[in-house]
């Protein structure tokens, strides 16, 4: 152990000594029992199962007037085109579909308390998490921001249509939204999410590739751009071909994917996916990457790698290692690279070196963007 | 602190989700200990740290509809707490900061005499600016591991980045504690003793994890 090893651990074996300050529980425990009693009273401890069958009883009771609440609902939901480039970190702020929508109402959403309940009533409103995602509930639905860490931001979708464009990362998940034992995990993307009747929940993928699955469960389900499901608690329900809900409707597709040199070219619709509705927004048809362009990014994205695995991977004397391993790259329109995934995956030095090199790499437009996998060969 | 799965906490949830003030109750008395020490190692020495501990539970009620019961209620705090945490200091970032004097040096209570004491606490309270200059990421990794002695799998459900994340930042994080501490006069004329103290105090299964 070298002498900053040692003097590291000395240092953790005096603070892990050190007994952290004593609360006064007094203080604590009346006004948190207050508080637990006002939500108690509200109704608001109840886990989401029982909101939901306590809903139901209420719908029942009240369906003339839910109906011409969801007839609303839709109409508003009818109304939001969200058209615009794919993700960039730059752009969040100035996102031509935010932009563009007239009487949009916009917050910081990094100065919001994790819990905050936000409504958007009649306009859009549009919450911004700098660097990492912008989300905008159509106007009549509401969410909770239940958590918004460094890394992840955690929203509730209590009721409505929530559209979210959220930031590339490398980062396994950087936007997760959940809605009624669903919960979509996303990376980078831009997706749409609209609740429905009971627990159904409409997700489309507009752009990059997100989770869907049971929030808190192990099982996930892939949704590519171009493609929609309905799924209840998690559980990807039957499709209806041809149909698209009208709450997701407006949005532009990615396309399909593109051309590669070698290897398998993935990211299109795949099982499962829906076609999009013509009679509300017609898809507009777009060109595959050029190859050439495909292939200047490749050899770029594999220089770096073979780079930082020359560097980060320890060897002694003139030891020859040689690793193979899938590289599935892909990358946004505006040439930006989305993910970079590496099956098996290179040790945490190589991995994270590779982050910091592509970190800013730009590979060039394209139209649509594009998904490209090829094998490497590593050499040390 | 121990985080292992409780049904007793399950139980404690379920009463609370009814309505009942004395679960909550219970359930604050048994968490309050492990939460207060993580956000006190998380944010240093501060007189926020009774508001921060409120804040915790108090999002705890707010959330608790949204906790499933499938999760351990342990790593589901861990996380509320942690994002308090992290939403202070964020919000903190954005004003002037006061100092207050009084939480200035943390209390050590097993060093031999007086002035160990003091040199241990100002020690401690150099540790803990150091730690406020790693990344929030890098900071909860190295706090839940090396302080509260998670392993990497469970901090991996905590923070919600897969292990192999974990195991990164906590390289780095401790490549760049190794640097700052260096720098800082107090920790840089450290004594190394011929023992190592961290090796032999920490918990067995922590150096396995470790290693």
């Amino acid at each position: 152990m070298g002498r900053a090893a040692r003097r590291l651990a000395r240092i953790i074996a005096e603070v892990r000594r050190t007994e952290a300050p004593q609360v006064p529980v007094e203080r604590l425990t009346q006004p948190l029992l207050a508080a637990f009693r006002a939500a108690a009273e509200r109704g608001e401890l109840r886990p989401a199962a029982a909101s939901v069958a306590r809903g139901w009883r209420l719908r029942r009771a009240a369906l003339p007037v839910l109906a011409f609440g969801t007839v609303l609902v839709i109409l508003a939901v009818v109304l939001i085109r969200p058209v615009g480039r794919g993700p960039d970190t730059a752009l969040v702020a100035r996102e031509p579909a935010l932009e563009s929508t007239a009487g949009l109402a916009s917050l910081d959403g990094d100065a919001l308390v994790a819990g905050a309940v936000l409504s958007a009533a009649d306009r859009p409103l549009s919450v911004a998490h700098a660097r990492r995602a912008t989300w905008t509930l159509s106007p009549g639905s509401r969410a909770r921001l239940l958590s918004a860490p460094e890394g992840v931001v955690h929203v509730e979708l209590e009721h409505g249509v929530l559209s979210a464009l959220v930031t590339p990362s490398l980062e396994p998940e950087s936007f997760v939204v959940q809605a009624r034992g669903t919960a979509v995990s996303v990376h980078g993307t831009r997706f749409e999410m609209a609740l429905g009747e009971l627990d159904r929940v409409t997700v489309r993928v507009t752009e990059g590739v997100v989770h869907v699955g049971a929030f808190g469960g192990n099982g996930a389900t892939v949704l590519r751009a171009g493609m929609q499901a309905d799924f209840v608690r998690g559980v990807r329900q039957a499709e209806t071909p041809g149909t698209t809900s009208p709450a997701v409707a407006g949005v532009e597709a990615m396309a399909p994917g593109a051309p590669a040199p070698a290897g398998k070219v993935g990211g299109g619709p795949g099982r499962g996916s829906v076609p999009h509705d013509a009679r509300l927004v017609p898809p507009r048809a777009s060109r595959p990457a050029p190859p050439a362009l495909v292939e200047r990014a490749l050899e770029q994205v594999s220089a770096s790698i073979q780079a930082c695995f020359r560097d980060h991977t320890a060897a002694a004397g003139e030891i020859r290692i040689e690793v193979s391993t899938r590289l599935v790259l892909s990358v946004q329109s505006d040439g930006r690279i989305l993910t970079v995934a590496l099956d098996p995956p290179l040790s945490p030095l190589v991995e994270q070196c590779v982050t910091d090199a592509l970190d800013r790499v730009e590979l060039g437009r394209t139209e649509s963007g594009y998904r490209v996998e090829r094998e490497l060969h590593l050499l040390r | 602190m121990k985080l292992e799965p409780d049904a007793e906490d399950a139980e404690l949830v379920g009463r609370c989700r009814t309505g009942d003030a004395h679960a909550f109750e219970l359930l604050f008395q048994r968490h309050r200990g492990p939460v207060t020490r993580l956000v006190y190692r998380m944010l240093g020495p501060s007189s926020d740290l009774e508001d921060l501990v409120q804040d915790v539970f108090l999002q705890v009620i707010r959330s608790l509809e949204s906790f499933r019961d499938e999760a351990r209620f342990s790593t589901w705090l861990y996380r509320v707490a942690l994002n308090v945490v992290l939403m202070h200091r964020r919000a903190v970032g954005r004003r002037p900061r006061l100092v207050d004097e009084q939480h200035a040096l943390p209390a050590v209570d097993s060093a031999p005499s007086a002035e160990d004491a003091l040199e241990t606490a100002l020690r401690v309270a150099a540790f803990y600016r150091v730690l406020a200059r790693l990344s929030d990421k890098k900071r909860a990794v190295f706090v839940l591991h090396e302080l509260e002695g998670l392993s990497p799998a469970r901090i991996s459900e905590i923070v919600g980045a897969p292990v192999l994340t974990v195991r990164t930042r906590l390289f780095y994080a401790r490549r760049e504690l190794s640097r700052m501490l260096a720098e800082e006069p107090v920790l840089a004329a450290l004594e190394l003793e011929a023992t190592d103290i961290a090796s032999s105090e920490a918990p067995a299964a922590l150096r396995k994890e470790v290693e």
